[in-house]
């Protein structure tokens, strides 16, 4: 265990890193200047000026914490919610023979988890934040609803291989009761799938917001956010290439780390 | 066996039927759609719009819409777009063709781009295993570590981006979108090849450390197999169902949902057409997307599932 | 060894040649006098009569002749298919004297029973239409007077009548054509009797245009087909904003319009291409304001609001001075535009600022905001995505901290979803504008009953002036009546205008002569021509 926690340290701290980053902004990000419009990098811009002369280098310190906010809540949907179904659709997956009011459980989880697959993430974004209002909550169920199924399935795989373990069926010729045996044998040997899964769709919730927040589902226009800057980036790249190169690099390193420590934390729980 | 295959049936027609569910009942939980918006902003008194909606038959109650849909649903009949009266089928129909090459030729581009970053980055579980020694220098090795976990890391928009940027804007080298001429299908399949380019190298990676641990390996080498032929040949083949395996996610996401790219490169498609019906509040068009989009997802994953069935039973046999 | 290498070197060959056949494609550059014209998006369909969105208009203007036309240099109407008019005194019927001898491309004629085919089928409840039907206003009916004279009847007089009646939407398709379809089908093969003939519509692909060899009946300011004149023209969609000038630059494209003002900037100097900077006509990009709601139920809020905002650094930054400044309810290409509003609430923070005072406003927790009855003085904004809307109102909201104002943006995805927000009654301001030339929709916005009455400002005065504007036929009075209404609007700061609609558009400089109608959307490819090679 201690070595898994050794595994995410860096990304934990990175996190926190990204957290506190408004405090090194040298500008205020929401102070227009108009006259300053489209600056290339220089000394009084390290990253540049946008359109409306605002420092991207003060917008990309303040946006990583908006946009950090609504992936790590989106994480949390999907982790939490994905583990409830994937730990419900492995249920008595090795089980065969006579049929239990168990395997009716696992089929609607099952049938759960792809249906969330198929939903176009589009339509569900649409969807909750025309009834909740755009703004960070319903980007971050969105995002985090759209992973659910990716992470049952992960979960689902995983539970399946723990109970097939010899020593679970032993537990079970014992006699032990099914939900004994899940929370006692299985969980416990899924905590390093769970840690790594949930690093990785951290990453892809990164990534989706991204998405989203070009169709303006996103962050009210005008606060920095690093999706909303992407999309920015893309309609001014002829003229400013800086102001997409940033923001886009940033979740490119912060999606790169949360995978590197994904692996880190596959093989340190195979040592 | 029937008994798997029959499950395996029931679960993709009860996926399918509660995706279709769960999007009729958000989109008619919405406020407002798109006739409606169009015949307000047209100056369409409220009296006009309510007979509108009562000949396309929106007036009745929920449920029985519902009804009505899916009954029309087991006939084979996606119903029609709300703006402009054309059969949902025959909207998509026009549209399918163009996702589907992009789809097919990012697949290619994926796949070739995974396999080979894949293999070179994953000689050093290779050689972990004494499988292979000094086939590839060290540099390369990480290089292809690295441009693996970009290609996983970097969001589409980005990518998509810097590629117009430097090909289509500053070198002038290719078109920056549209469809119809070869040239103009290079740039998207290359941004969203290198896309799935870095789930398939990973795969490819994370195989050849797994597999190179197997016994059959270690037997194969013990009797003295070159390494290159026990390498490329034994153990490539058996990690060949797990990519395929990945590449079946891949296309069950790229057929389902190129709307970023399509409508970055103004490219026609099912992405762009859905991303469309989504704005316009179409939702009837909508709708009939999503049925499409389930089955071929649910397809995609169903097979997938069969593909890692397969795997893990050979591998056991093979350990035995 | 020889047999597998040829069996390789065919496969080769054929892959080779496969891949040559396929990047031929459909792009026949090659092709005498022919232009690709690039479309902003595709609309949901293309079927004048039925759907409402502009860009069909863009292929179809040229498909299609109206009974009368706007003359784009006096904006005075001109004959079209009828070749004069009259409108009885009381204003309630109109008759109009049909050209003779026009035909359609099917090669069936043009004549009075054509006309009213072509109403029957706008009325109809089978064509469900979403535009057309609406522009008729007070219409009450028609009559067939004899082959060549054509009568339309109303309840009550409706100034906008001849108007609507030179707008494609009311344009005269060939009955044979349209009753061979069915009503979606007809968008397919339609026919009308405008210099160019539709040839045929892939959906998702192009639309494609032939010039029609016998046209001879144009209004005057259509030129007769001459040497260079544009032969074929193709329409295809480039729905992302960022890439449409690359696709001219390219060459992929000869036209193509509504580019982003960041890129015309760049390509202002590239050489082989022009920039047309054409105005819209309607109403300027726009907020209306909510007088029911605090605080901008109080007018002086509203005026310092006005005040506040430094439109000509909005229209400088987002617009890269492609646009001018508006400064009423319609733009000054719009018809009956009183240069009276010019000027007004031109930007002074510190007048802002004596106006929020004087209304008692103070700021007690010197947090830079006003107090108002509980927290900051706050004024919501209803934003849609398109127009560039949401970076007019990121600059608004840095404005008005200047004045202690904050301000709070509400996003909304679709059209939709804005008229759900508007219905909630939960704004200050809302991002709005429709286009046309005859400011007669006017009497939506401002007058009591008018269904897009989002300010909620009811004034009887207002009001009986716009109904009477809406209702003489004299073209004075009309004016006298409009400079009113557009004073009055600014007197109550019932709205906040910042840029007037300039669309940009982007030709290749084999293109000579291309300019477009009254309404501005609309190009006049009829007069454009190739230079010749």
């Amino acid at each position: 265990m201690k070595s898994r926690l050794g595994a995410i340290s860096p990304l934990v701290v990175v996190l926190l890193a990204v957290l506190l980053a408004p405090i090194a902004a040298p500008y205020d990000p929401m102070a227009t200047d108009t006259s300053a419009q489209f600056q290339a990098p220089s000394a009084a811009h390290w990253l540049g000026t946008d359109q409306f002369g605002r420092d991207v280098l003060s917008r990309l310190l303040h946006g990583g914490q908006r946009t950090l906010f609504v992936t790590l809540a989106a994480t949390g949907i999907a982790a939490a919610v994905g583990t409830l179904l994937g730990m419900m659709s492995a249920y008595r997956s090795n089980e065969t023979g006579v049929s239990h009011p168990g395997d009716w459980i696992a089929f609607g989880a099952g049938v759960i988890v792809s249906a969330l697959f198929a939903v176009p993430a589009l339509v569900l974004a649409l969807a909750l934040v025309t009834l909740l209002g755009t703004g960070l909550p319903s980007l971050a169920i969105a995002t985090g609803v759209s992973q659910i199924a990716p992470f049952a399935r992960l979960v689902a795989a995983a539970a399946r291989q723990a109970a097939a373990m010899p020593y679970v069926e032993a537990a079970r010729s014992l006699g032990a009761r099914e939900a004994r045996i899940t929370w006692q044998h299985v969980l416990p040997n899924l905590l390093p799938t769970l840690l790594s899964a949930t690093v990785i769709a951290f990453a892809y919730c990164l990534l989706n917001s991204a998405a989203l927040s070009f169709l303006g589902l996103g962050a009210p226009p005008g606060q920095p956010d690093w999706g909303a800057m992407l999309y920015e980036g893309r309609q001014v790249f002829r003229v400013a290439i800086w102001v997409g190169l940033a923001s886009g690099s940033a979740i490119t390193i912060l999606v790169w780390l949360a995978i590197w420590t994904a692996d880190r934390v596959d093989f340190s729980s195979q040592q | 066996m029937t008994a798997r295959v029959l499950a395996f049936l029931l679960r993709a027609v009860a996926s399918a039927w509660l995706a279709v569910t769960v999007t009729f009942v958000l989109l008619r939980l919405l406020p407002g759609d798109g006739l409606t918006a169009q015949l307000r902003e047209s100056g369409a008194p409220d009296s006009v719009i309510a007979e509108r909606q009562a000949a396309l038959g929106l007036d009745a109650p929920l449920p029985v819409q519902y009804g009505r849909y899916i009954a029309a649903l087991l006939r084979g009949d996606l119903g029609v777009s709300l703006l402009n009266g054309q059969p949902v089928s025959e909207l998509m129909g026009a549209q399918v063709w163009a996702t589907v090459e992009l789809a097919i030729a990012s697949l290619m581009v994926g796949t070739v781009l995974g396999v080979g970053i894949g293999y070179v980055g994953g000689q050093s579980a290779l050689q972990r295993y004494k499988v292979s020694s000094r086939a590839v220098p060290d540099g390369l090795r990480n290089i292809a570590g690295i441009v693996a976990t970009v290609a996983l890391s970097a969001p589409v928009m980005w990518t998509g981006t810097l590629a117009v940027w430097l090909f289509a804007a500053r070198l002038d080298w290719l078109p920056a979108g549209g469809a119809g001429r070869l040239s103009q299908l290079i740039l998207p399949a290359l941004v969203l090849g290198f896309a799935t380019a870095g789930g398939v190298a990973q795969v490819t990676q994370r195989a050849l450390g797994a597999i190179g641990r197997e016994a059959f390996v270690q037997t194969a080498i013990a009797k003295g197999l070159s390494e290159w032929v026990v390498g490329f040949r034994h153990v490539l083949r058996v990690a060949l169902p797990l990519i395929i395996t990945q590449m079946s996610i891949q296309a069950g996401f790229l057929l389902s949902g190129a709307v970023v790219t399509e409508s970055m490169f103004s490219r026609p498609g099912i992405g762009r057409l859905l991303l469309d019906a989504v704005l316009r509040q179409d939702y009837l068009l909508v709708q009939g997307i999503v049925v499409w989009m389930s089955l071929v997802v649910i397809a995609a994953t169903a097979l997938a599932d069969g593909l890692a069935l397969l795997t893990d039973a050979r591998l056991r046999q093979s350990m035995l | 060894m020889l047999r597998f290498g040829s069996i390789r070197l065919r496969s080769v060959l054929v892959i080779v040649l496969m891949l040559v056949i396929v990047s031929m494609g459909q792009a026949q550059d090659g092709a005498v006098n022919r232009i690709v014209y690039g479309l902003s998006f595709e609309p949901s369909g293309f079927d004048p009569h039925r759907n409402a969105s502009a860009e069909l208009g863009i292929p179809l203007r040229m498909v299609y002749d109206t009974l009368v036309y706007r003359d784009p240099a006096t904006g005075q109407f001109v004959p079209g298919l009828a070749e004069s008019w009259e409108v009885s005194a009381d204003g309630l019927v109109y008759t109009f004297r049909l050209k003779q001898g026009v035909v359609f491309h099917d090669g069936t004629t043009f004549n009075a029973a054509k006309v009213a085919a072509n109403f029957d089928r706008i009325l109809s409840p089978d064509t469900a239409s979403q535009k057309s039907i609406f522009m008729l206003g007070t219409y009450a009916g028609y009559e067939v007077v004899d082959d060549f004279t054509f009568r339309i009847l109303l309840a009550q007089p409706y100034s906008p009548l001849l108007d609507s009646l030179a707008q494609v939407y009311l344009g005269m398709a060939s009955p044979a054509a349209f009753g061979a379809y069915s009503v979606e089908r007809y968008q397919f093969h339609q026919v009308g009797t405008g210099p160019y003939e539709m040839v045929e519509y892939v959906t998702g692909d192009r639309l494609v245009l032939r010039r029609s060899a016998n046209y001879a009946w144009g209004p005057s300011f259509y030129q007769p087909l001459a040497q260079g004149k544009i032969h074929e023209i193709e329409f295809r969609f480039y729905t992302d904003v960022s890439t449409r000038a690359l696709a001219l630059e390219a060459g992929d494209v000869q036209v193509i319009g509504e580019i982003a003002p960041t890129d015309a900037r760049a390509l202002a100097t590239v050489a082989d291409i022009q920039l047309e900077q054409v105005a819209i006509a309607g109403q300027p990009l726009q907020f209306l304001m909510n007088t029911t709601r605090y605080p901008t139920n109080n007018r002086d809020v509203r005026q310092a609001l006005l005040f506040g905002t430094n439109r000509e650094a909005i229209v400088d930054a987002v617009f890269q001075r492609f646009s001018p400044v508006a400064w009423g309810p319609i733009s000054a290409s719009t018809a009956y535009y009183s240069a009276q509003v010019v000027g007004s609430y031109g930007f002074d923070s510190v007048q802002a600022q004596a106006l929020l005072e004087g209304a008692g406003f103070v700021d007690a927790d010197s947090n830079g905001y006003y107090d108002a009855e509980e927290g900051d003085l706050e004024v919501r904004i209803i934003v849609p995505p398109w127009g560039l809307i949401p970076q007019v109102a990121q600059l608004m909201e840095d404005q008005w901290r200047t004045i202690g104002v904050r301000a709070v943006l509400n996003s909304v995805p679709t059209r939709a979803a804005l008229f759900e927000a508007v219905a909630t009654g939960e704004y200050n301001l809302v991002a709005w504008y429709e286009f046309g030339v005859d400011p007669a929709f006017l009497s939506n916005y401002f007058s009591s009953s008018g269904a897009f009455n989002w300010t909620g400002y009811a004034n009887p005065n207002l009001d009986s002036l716009l109904v009477q504007a809406a209702s003489t036929l004299d073209e004075n009075a009309r004016a006298t009546l409009y400079a009113q209404i557009q004073v009055q609007v600014m007197q109550e700061a019932l709205m906040l205008p910042i840029r007037d609609y300039v669309n940009i558009n982007g030709i290749s400089n084999q293109v000579m002569n291309l300019s477009f109608d009254d309404y501005g959307w609309f190009p006049l490819l009829v007069n454009a021509s190739l230079v010749s090679e």
